[in-house]
């Protein structure tokens, strides 16, 4: 007998979602290798791993959303989600942290940030596991949102930049998405299918660009 | 500004030296390859190390016991794919 939660519409939708950004992301990530291997240029290093921490990010949004879907939902604020939202706290931080700093890694000391940025993250995901509160997970990263945009607005006053634009999309439809995946919150199925297709759409202008440069 | 050119200026003299490599039909003494680099003798030295750790060159002694500086599979893929390196770093601002 299916679960009382389960939506098989919903979970297509969601697998096929997860899928291609993952695919998406690990494509960006293996065509940067060789770029990378050359130059050991800290810009792009940061910019692979962001999203390759991005596209597993989406994977275990997808795992911790099946909780939902198959689980009663004491047992996912439970345990359960609890075991999904350690790592996806952790690595979606550091994927947003990552983006930030490939673009203004040559300002800061690199090292001092990364590893600051590491203790960021992982207290975080320790409050969100220890909370059982994913929702903090998404104020807090929201606030990273907003530094984030302030520090756009502050260092590139004159200079349209559409990458920063698509960095602040994909940051705020990972916001979304992330939110839709909490209990108790509700999404209709037609704004579900709309961020879906934009946040497939912002990952697929970022493969576009890296196409046209590394074949 | 400046510091942001600083690496884009690395990754170009980096550029540069494997160009004289390659110019010099991919066999070139040190002394002349730091002449033609325009650099210190610190910064060259930095460099070499640089590419040899990277393993964009090696140093091949002859039998007359004298080094000469080749480029490796990796120099000539770095010199192949440089523009497009440098078009993807200016296109995503890293």
């Amino acid at each position: 007998m299916p679960p009382p939660f389960f939506n098989p519409v919903l979970f297509g939708m969601e697998l096929l979602f997860a899928v291609i950004i993952f695919i998406l992301c690990l494509i960006i990530y293996l065509k940067t290798k060789e770029s990378y291997q050359l130059t050991q240029h800290q810009g792009i290093r940061f910019f692979r791993d962001a999203f390759l921490f991005f596209g597993i990010s989406y994977l275990i949004r997808f795992s911790f959303m099946l909780t939902k879907l198959f689980f009663d939902i004491r047992l996912f604020r439970g345990e359960l989600g609890s075991l999904f939202i350690l790592p996806l706290g952790y690595l979606s931080t550091i994927a947003i942290f990552y983006i930030g700093l490939s673009l203004v890694w040559k300002k800061f000391n690199v090292k001092y940030f990364v590893i600051l940025g590491h203790i960021i993250a992982i207290l975080l995901s320790i409050l969100v596991f220890v909370t059982k509160s994913p929702l903090i997970l998404v104020y807090i990263q929201s606030f990273f949102l907003i530094m984030a945009v302030i520090l756009i607005l502050i260092t590139n006053k004159k200079k349209k930049s559409l990458i920063k634009t698509v960095y602040v999309l994909i940051f705020i439809f990972w916001l979304i998405n992330l939110w839709a995946v909490i209990p108790g919150k509700f999404l209709a199925m037609e704004y579900k299918i709309l961020f879906h297709l934009i946040s497939v759409g912002l990952f697929g202008i970022v493969y576009y660009k890296i196409s046209k440069w590394l074949k | 500004m400046a510091k942001m050119n600083k690496k884009r200026d690395r990754l170009e003299v980096i550029y540069d030296i494997l160009t004289i490599v390659r110019n010099h039909h991919n066999s070139i003494k040190p002394t002349p390859l730091l002449r033609f680099s325009n650099l210190s003798s610190n910064s060259f030295a930095e460099y070499f190390k640089e590419l040899k750790s990277k393993k964009l060159i090696k140093v091949i002694v002859n039998n007359k016991n004298k080094k000469y500086i080749s480029l490796t599979d990796n120099g000539f893929k770095y010199l192949e794919k440089y523009k497009l390196i440098i078009g993807f770093i200016d296109e995503f601002e890293l």
